[in-house]
C-alpha cells in the first residue's frame, strides 16, 4: 500500500542523488531489477512536469541499491534491504515555470511507481515536492 | 531524513528518520527510561500502600470503638456513647415504659370491670321497672275494659222510657237514656245536655226490618220486594214507590233488580228522576211501562253515572235526558245494553247538552220502536247523545223503527270534534226517521269513526222542505266506513255526507232511492282525503216524477236505473255526485245543479225537460245557450257560445244532428253535447232491461 511523503527542493540545487538524505530504504525488498517510473505533476492528475526512471547513480532519474545485510528495524534481524535514490538536476528545477511572483513556491504532487519483473506496477509512494525559491546562486 | 518502509503481509510499516541502527539506540534507550519511571512508580505504590493500611487499620478500630466500646468513644466529649452503651441505655429506658404501660393496662381493665358490674346492676332495675309498668298498664287497661263494659251494660239494663220528658228526669246531666219508638224505630237514644235532650241515634223496629229485608239485605234491592211495589194490581201506579227504590239504591250503592216483572208508573212518577248517584238497573225481561200516555214521562235524568241491562220499557219519552249542561262523568260511564222501548216517544237517550262529559257511552242490543203520527212523522227521536266529551262510544246492534229527527246520533257538532275520541258504530239498522224537518237517520260526529254495517231507510222530510236530510252522516278527523245500505231515503245534503280529513272506505256502499225532489248528491264528501275505492253502488228510480210530469205528454210509467257507479275514480265532482236539482214548486223542472249538472230541454218553445222527455221517442231539443229560457238558474260560467245556428232557429243543426245521430257542421255546445250523451244513456238503460244491447 503506497505510503505519503513529501520531499522539499530547492530551485537553484540538484534535489536527491548520493549526498542527500532525501532517499527512501525499502527494508527486506530487492528492487534493484525494478523499472521506475517517478512523475510529478502540477496538481493531482494534472500536468506531469518532471519524470523520472531508471537511472545511472549521478544523473537525474531513480536507481536503486540491495544491500543485504540491512537489518530489519523492529526485529533487529538481518532482512536485507534496498536505497532508492533520486535525483533532478538544478537546470530540471530552474526550467520549471514560475508561478506569478518571483518568491512564490513551485508545488509538484509526485507518485512514485514500482514494476517488479514479473509482477504488476504498483504505486510505491505520493506526496509532494515544494520547489523553494532559495535565494539565487 | 531518510525513511524506511517494510512492506510485509499486505501493510506498510513506515519508519521516518531513522536507520536502524539509531532506531535500536533509541529504543533502548527508552527502554531504559521507562524501566526506571516503572522502578519509580513501585516504590510509591509500595509506600502509598502501607500509608493506606495504616490509615484503615486507625479508621477501623475508631468504628469499633463507637459501635461496642465499652468506654466512651470520644476521649473530648465524656458525654458520648458507642452503640452497644447506647443500645443498653435504651433497654434500661424500655423496661421501665412497659412497666408503666403494663400498670395502665391493668388500670384500665380494673375499670372496666367496675363499669360492667354497674351496667348489669342498671339493667337489672330497668327490667325491673318496665315489668311493673307493663303490669300497670294491663291493669289499667282491664279496668277501662271493666269500665266500659258496666256503661253499656248499664245503657242495655236501663229501662225504656215512654217519653223523652220521662227520660230526662230520670237521668243525670250528661247521662244517656233510651226512649221507646213507633213504628219503624223501635227506640232513640238521647243524651241529657243541661236538661235537654240531644238525640244520639234510632234504632229500626222488628216490623221495619222484616218489611225490607228482601229488598235490602245484599247488594241487590229487589224492587218487587220494595216498600210499597205492588206488582200484581196491573191498575196500581207504583210510582212512588219505584222512585224510593231506586234513590234508595242509588244511596246505597246497591242494584236495583226487575227480575221478570213489570212496573207500572202513572202520574205519581212526576218527572224525570235525577240520578245524583251511581244507578244500576237489571232485568232478565222485567219492564218498566209508563201508564199515562204514550211519550208523556222521561224516565231519568242524567247526572251520575247510569247503568241499564236486560231491561224493557213501554210508552216512555226519553229514557234517560239531560237536564244538567257540564256534568263531568269523565271518569264513569254511560252503559245501556239489551233495552227494549217500545212505542217509544224519544226514545233511548236524548241529550242536547253539548257540555257533557262522560268517560264511555256503551249501548249495545237496543230497540227503539215508535209510533207515527197521523201525518207520517214518527213521535220522537230514537238515540240522540249530542253532547260532547266522550272518550269512546261504542254502538253495536242497534235497531231504530219510526223516530223522527234523529235515528242514532253521536256527538255534539264539529266545532267540538275535539272533545269526542273514538266512535264505533256496528249493526246498526234505522228504518224510518220522518219529521217535519231535519230528519237524520244514522250521525257520528267523532275524532276517529268507525262505522260498519248501517242499513237506513225511510229517511225524508214529510214535506219534502227541509234542507237537512241526511240518512247517514258522519263527520270526523278520520272516518273509515263500509257496508253501508241507505234505501228509498231522501236528502239534501248528501245521502251519505262525510266530512272528514281521510276517509277510508272498507266495505261496499249502496245507495238505492227513489229520485228525491231535493235530492243533489248521493254522496257527498267534504274532505282532503278520500279513498274510497271499496264498491259504491248508486241506483236511482225515480218513476214518480215520471207519473207526475205534465209535460212528459203521457204517462210512461217505468223504471231505469239511471246510472249505476262502481268505479275506481275518487273524482267526486265528476262521478259521485248526482246530476240533479228538481223543483217541485210547479211541474218538475230540471235546474242546473252546481256539480255536473246536465242540462234537459226542449227543442220546441225552450220549455223544461223532464226525465219523461228523455224517452227514447222523445228526440227533439234545442239550445238556447247560454241562458236557455225557462232555467231558474244561470248557466256555467266559462261555457263557449253555442253555435249562432244551433241558438236561434227550431230547425237547428243541433237538432238535426241529434234526430240523425251523425256529428256533422258545427260541435255542438256542451249542453246540447250533455242532452245527446243523456239520451243515449236513457236509450241504453232501456235497451239493457229490454234484454238487447245498444
Amino acid at each position: 500500500m503506497a505510503f505519503e511523503c513529501n520531499f522539499d527542493a530547492f530551485r537553484h540545487a540538484t534535489w536527491g542523488g548520493e549526498d542527500s538524505l532525501d532517499y527512501l530504504v525499502c527494508v527486506s525488498e530487492d528492487l534493484s531489477q525494478a523499472q521506475f517510473a517517478w512523475s510529478f505533476a502540477t496538481a493531482p492528475g494534472g500536468e506531469v512536469r518532471i519524470r523520472l526512471e531508471n537511472a545511472e547513480p549521478g544523473a537525474q532519474g531513480v536507481h536503486a541499491r540491495y544491500e543485504a545485510d540491512m537489518v530489519d528495524p523492529v526485529t533487529g534481524k538481518t532482512v536485507g534491504g534496498s536505497y532508492l535514490i533520486a535525483q533532478i538536476d538544478a537546470s530540471t528545477l530552474k526550467a520549471l515555470p514560475i508561478a506569478p511572483g518571483e518568491t512564490d513556491d513551485v508545488v509538484l504532487y509526485h507518485t512514485l511507481y514500482v514494476t517488479q519483473p514479473g509482477s504488476p506496477k504498483r504505486a510505491e509512494c505520493f506526496g509532494s515536492l515544494t520547489i523553494k525559491q532559495g535565494a539565487p546562486d | 531524513m531518510p525513511t524506511l518502509y517494510h512492506l510485509r503481509d499486505g501493510r506498510t510499516f513506515i519508519y521516518g528518520g531513522a536507520d536502524s541502527l539509531e532506531a535500536r539506540r533509541q529504543a533502548d534507550r527508552a527502554a531504559r527510561i521507562a524501566g526506571g519511571v516503572d522502578e519509580a512508580l513501585a516504590s510509591g505504590r509500595d509506600k502509598a500502600l502501607a500509608l493506606l493500611t495504616d490509615q484503615a487499620d486507625a479508621a477501623i478500630a475508631r468504628a469499633r470503638t463507637w459501635a461496642d466500646g465499652e468506654e466512651t468513644p470520644d476521649p473530648t466529649d465524656p458525654a458520648s456513647r458507642s452503640a452497644r452503651l447506647w443500645a443498653r441505655q435504651a433497654r434500661v429506658d424500655g423496661e421501665e415504659q412497659a412497666a408503666i404501660a403494663r400498670a395502665c393496662v391493668e388500670q384500665a381493665a380494673h375499670q372496666a370491670s367496675r363499669a360492667e358490674a354497674g351496667a348489669a346492676i342498671a339493667l337489672a332495675n330497668g327490667e325491673t321497672q318496665t315489668a311493673l309498668s307493663s303490669a300497670a298498664a294491663e291493669y289499667s287497661n282491664q279496668q277501662a275494659l271493666r269500665s266500659e263494659l258496666a256503661a253499656t251494660q248499664a245503657i242495655l239494663a236501663q229501662p225504656l222510657h215512654e217519653t223523652v220528658a220521662a227520660g230526662l228526669a230520670a237521668t243525670a246531666p250528661g247521662g244517656v237514656f233510651r226512649v221507646r219508638g213507633s213504628g219503624s224505630t223501635y227506640a232513640i237514644d238521647y243524651r241529657n245536655e243541661a236538661g235537654a235532650a240531644v238525640q244520639l241515634g234510632a234504632f229500626p223496629s222488628k216490623a221495619y226490618m222484616d218489611g225490607i229485608a228482601p229488598a235490602v239485605n245484599g247488594k241487590v234491592i229487589a224492587l218487587s220486594r220494595a216498600a210499597n211495589v205492588d206488582v200484581a194490581n196491573p191498575v196500581l201506579d207504583n210510582g212512588t214507590a219505584i222512585r224510593a227504590a231506586l234513590s234508595e239504591a242509588m244511596a246505597s250503592g246497591k242494584t236495583v233488580d226487575l227480575g221478570t216483572d213489570v212496573f207500572r208508573m202513572g202520574t205519581q212518577w212526576g218527572g224525570a228522576l235525577a240520578v245524583t248517584q251511581t244507578l244500576k238497573v237489571r232485568g232478565d225481561g222485567g219492564k218498566f211501562v209508563a201508564t199515562n200516555g204514550i211519550g208523556a214521562k222521561n224516565f231519568l235524568a242524567l247526572r251520575a253515572p247510569i247503568s241499564i241491562e236486560g231491561v224493557s220499557f213501554d210508552n216512555f219519552a226519553a229514557l234517560i235526558t239531560c237536564d244538567t249542561n257540564g256534568i263531568d262523568l269523565s271518569d264513569h260511564d254511560l252503559v245501556l245494553r239489551y233495552i227494549n222501548h217500545l212505542n217509544c216517544g224519544q226514545g233511548l237517550v236524548l241529550n242536547t247538552l253539548e257540555s257533557s262529559r262522560i268517560r264511555d257511552l256503551i249501548i249495545e242490543g237496543v230497540t227503539l220502536e215508535g209510533l207515527l203520527n197521523a201525518n207520517g212523522t214518527g213521535r220522537g227521536q230514537g238515540i240522540r247523545y249530542q253532547a260532547n266529551g266522550f272518550r269512546r262510544a261504542y254502538l253495536r246492534n242497534i235497531f231504530v223503527r219510526n223516530c223522527s229527527y234523529q235515528g242514532v246520533r253521536v256527538g255534539g257538532y264539529p266545532h267540538d270534534l275535539v272533545l269526542n275520541r273514538h266512535i264505533h258504530m256496528e249493526a246498526v239498522h234505522v228504518d224510518g226517521v220522518v219529521s217535519n224537518g231535519q230528519s237524520n237517520g244514522v250521525q257520528a260526529f267523532g275524532s276517529d269513526v268507525y262505522m260498519d254495517d248501517i242499513f237506513v231507510r225511510r229517511v225524508d222530510c214529510v214535506d219534502g222542505a227541509s234542507s237537512n236530510v241526511e240518512p247517514v252522516y258522519t263527520v270526523g278527523d278520520r272516518v273509515s266506513l263500509g257496508n253501508i245500505h241507505v234505501e228509498s231515503a231522501g236528502n239534501a245534503q248528501g245521502g251519505i255526507a262525510i266530512k272528514s280529513s281521510k276517509t277510508v272506505q272498507h266495505g261496499p256502499i249502496r245507495y238505492r232511492t227513489h229520485l228525491h225532489p231535493r235530492m243533489s248528491a248521493a254522496i257527498r264528501i267534504d274532505g282532503s282525503d278520500a279513498d274510497l275505492t271499496k264498491g259504491i253502488t248508486i241506483e236511482w228510480i225515480y218513476e214518480p216524477l215520471v207519473a207526475s210530469t205534465p209535460d212528459g205528454g203521457t204517462v210512461d210509467a217505468y223504471a231505469v236505473n239511471y246510472m249505476r257507479l262502481d268505479t275506481m275514480l275518487t273524482d267526486t265532482v265528476e262521478h259521485y255526485f248526482v246530476p240533479h236539482a228538481v223543483n217541485t214548486t210547479s211541474a218538475p223542472t230540471l235546474k242546473i245543479g252546481p256539480f255536473g249538472a246536465k242540462v234537459m230541454m226542449q227543442s220546441t218553445g225552450g220549455g223544461r225537460s223532464t226525465p219523461a222527455s228523455c224517452a227514447p221517442t222523445w228526440s227533439t231539443r234545442r239550445c238556447t245557450s247560454p241562458r236557455p229560457t225557462g232555467f231558474s238558474s244561470a248557466p256555467r260560467s266559462g261555457l263557449p257560445t253555442c253555435q249562432s245556428s244551433m241558438a236561434t232557429t227550431t230547425t237547428s243543426p243541433c237538432r238535426t244532428r241529434l234526430s240523425t245521430g251523425r256529428r256533422t257542421g258545427p260541435f255542438p255546445c256542451e249542453r246540447c253535447w250533455q242532452v245527446l250523451l243523456l239520451r243515449w244513456e236513457v236509450r241504453r238503460s232501456r235497451s239493457w232491461f229490454a234484454g238487447r244491447q245498444v
